[in-house]
């Protein structure tokens, strides 16, 4: 059996940052149990665990993409902070009944991530409502819209694809889909 | 050369160096159309990192079933086996399509959060219908007849209008953390909704859809009840428990769900499915929303209040929302014949289709 490589929390960042698989693989498959425990004995069920823990390597993996971020704790003790703080908010956020209060179980091993949370949040915010936007927007502009923005295929190669008849007419249809998808997302956020 | 264009191919890389030392010269002589290059930017951005996170999601998905299995994966394999024996006799076409059924609900049914149920005598009535062969049998036949098909939802209730400007109300329950939700009924065809607003008290979501035109629905019938109704006042509601719209009736037997004010609890046997469907009082006011059964009390269902949902949609924070949601003031319906009534009202509930991870 081929020996599996033990990464530090430096290597752990350095890897999310450079988008390493290797990294990203052994980061979630050591720490899930820590959050997985810690939400089990909170009331919540192993799928809301997953959820939880998933999230939680989202905020640490944007974390690492900003040149200024350094941990400074265990990485273990940056997880379960993080985690605990989402669970909390979870919590609080879906039940009117049962709210657990936050300094009711201190232990020594949190440390602050409230604006890592809040910036997570705000960002969550907007990529969903992008996601939505994309939802309501529908066929074909949808994978019209993600073939020039993120496959980023010319305007010839989506013309040929969709069937226009010349790369303008893509342009113009290209156009249209994407001031609708602005009206979409602009109009919601106003919520 | 429209603006937007231009800021794509600089964006994109598609400009010449000559072309692009020209944009951005006259990007900084000219501020207005800076302005108008950011805020294009950061909404590609946006569009972008959209992108990027749901493949960074899916990724964190694959890695912890590769590490930590699944329910998931076990409940779709079952489906499988399932599916597989019900197809043999139907013929590689129709069996073709299934599988993509399959694979369509695999995808559907990952992700979102699966909450618990807050009381355990409290059964909410969104009808699940995974494993439902009804659903499958009616999928081959739809496929024969070459009608529109559909992947089956696989979390169904009800529905209805509060204007006919394409908003409905639905159980929060029901279209919680769901992945998309479609709603329909005999006089329309699927149409694609989202949640406007919800608010967990009162177990209530706002839907709009955005083509109101497809449905053209006339004037509402009913109206918003704004003051509570008394004990033993009768009472109906129509739902969808199964594909056709059902009536039941009964009185409100009591002011409270175990305490909970924002509740009725009415004597009229719900089924799953009946979950957001109207309650009505013998004149065609709407006075509540069902939400949810008594599972030790066998005939009892529970409905948020309309005079709560009403201060709900008057209260709404944004202005613009707020002024579309004003409920329809006029009954249509009071003495009339019931049956007469049910024949008005059926035009505005729907069925509301809700795809999202089972719990």
């Amino acid at each position: 059996m081929a020996v599996k490589r033990q990464f530090t929390d430096s290597e752990f960042i350095e890897g999310l940052k450079n988008d390493n698989d290797e990294a990203l693989n052994a980061l979630y498959k050591k720490y899930f149990n820590v959050v997985l425990r810690y939400v089990l004995n909170n009331s919540g069920t192993e799928e809301e665990a997953q959820d939880i823990y998933q999230e939680t390597i989202i905020v640490l993996y944007n974390n690492t993409k900003k040149p200024e971020f350094t941990l400074n704790c265990a990485m273990q003790t940056y997880i379960y902070s993080v985690a605990k703080r989402l669970w909390l908010k979870q919590l609080n956020k879906h039940s009117h009944v049962f709210k657990l209060s936050e300094s009711a179980d201190e232990d020594g091993t949190l440390v602050d991530v409230g604006n890592d949370i809040h910036e997570h949040e705000e960002k969550e915010k907007q990529l969903f409502r992008m996601n939505e936007s994309l939802v309501g927007l529908g066929e074909p502009c949808k994978t019209l819209i993600e073939d020039f923005y993120i496959k980023r295929l010319s305007m010839e190669e989506i013309s040929e694809k969709f069937g226009y008849t010349n790369a303008d007419n893509a342009k113009n249809q290209k156009y249209k889909c994407l001031q609708r998808l602005k009206r979409l997302f602009f109009n919601e956020g106003e919520k | 050369m429209r603006n937007i264009d231009l800021f794509d191919s600089y964006l994109m890389g598609h400009l010449n160096a000559e072309d692009k030392k020209a944009f951005e010269t006259r990007l900084s002589e000219d501020a207005a159309l800076k302005s108008e290059f950011n805020t294009h930017k950061k909404f590609v951005k946006t569009l972008q990192a959209n992108n990027a996170a749901q493949n960074f999601k899916n990724k964190l998905k694959s890695i912890h079933k590769d590490a930590f299995g699944s329910n998931n994966i076990k409940h779709i394999q079952q489906e499988k086996s399932f599916f597989q024996k019900y197809i043999k006799p139907t013929g590689m076409a129709a069996s073709i399509a299934i599988i993509a059924v399959i694979t369509t609900i695999t995808v559907l049914s990952t992700g979102g959060y699966v909450m618990k149920k807050q009381n355990s005598n409290y059964t909410e009535l969104e009808k699940q219908l995974q494993n439902s062969q009804e659903a499958i049998i009616e999928g081959i036949e739809s496929i024969a007849k070459k009608k529109p098909t559909y992947i089956p939802a696989n979390f169904m209730g009800t529905g209805f209008a509060i204007n006919n400007k394409g908003y409905f109300i639905t159980s929060l329950h029901l279209v919680r953390n769901c992945d998309s939700i479609f709603i329909g009924n005999a006089s329309a065809e699927r149409l694609g909704a989202r949640i406007v607003h919800t608010d967990s008290k009162l177990d209530i979501a706002i839907l709009k859809i955005d083509s109101p035109a497809a449905l053209s629905l006339k004037d509402l019938p009913y109206s918003f009840k704004t003051s509570t109704s008394d004990l033993g006042e009768k009472i109906f509601t129509l739902g969808y428990p199964s594909q056709d719209i059902v009536y039941g009736e009964g009185t409100i037997s009591s002011a409270s769900r175990a305490g909970d004010t924002n509740m009725y609890q009415i004597s009229i046997p719900v089924n799953p499915g009946n979950s957001g469907g109207p309650l009505l009082d013998e004149y065609g006011n709407i006075i509540g929303v069902v939400s949810g059964k008594n599972q030790n009390a066998e005939g009892t269902g529970f409905a948020s209040k309309a005079v709560y949902i009403s201060e709900l949609l008057k209260n709404i924070e944004d202005k613009e929302l707020q002024k579309e949601l004003t409920p329809n003031k006029r009954n249509a319906l009071k003495g009339m014949k019931r049956s007469e009534q049910i024949k008005r009202i059926t035009p505005f509930v729907f069925n509301v289709y809700v795809y999202k991870a089972s719990n």
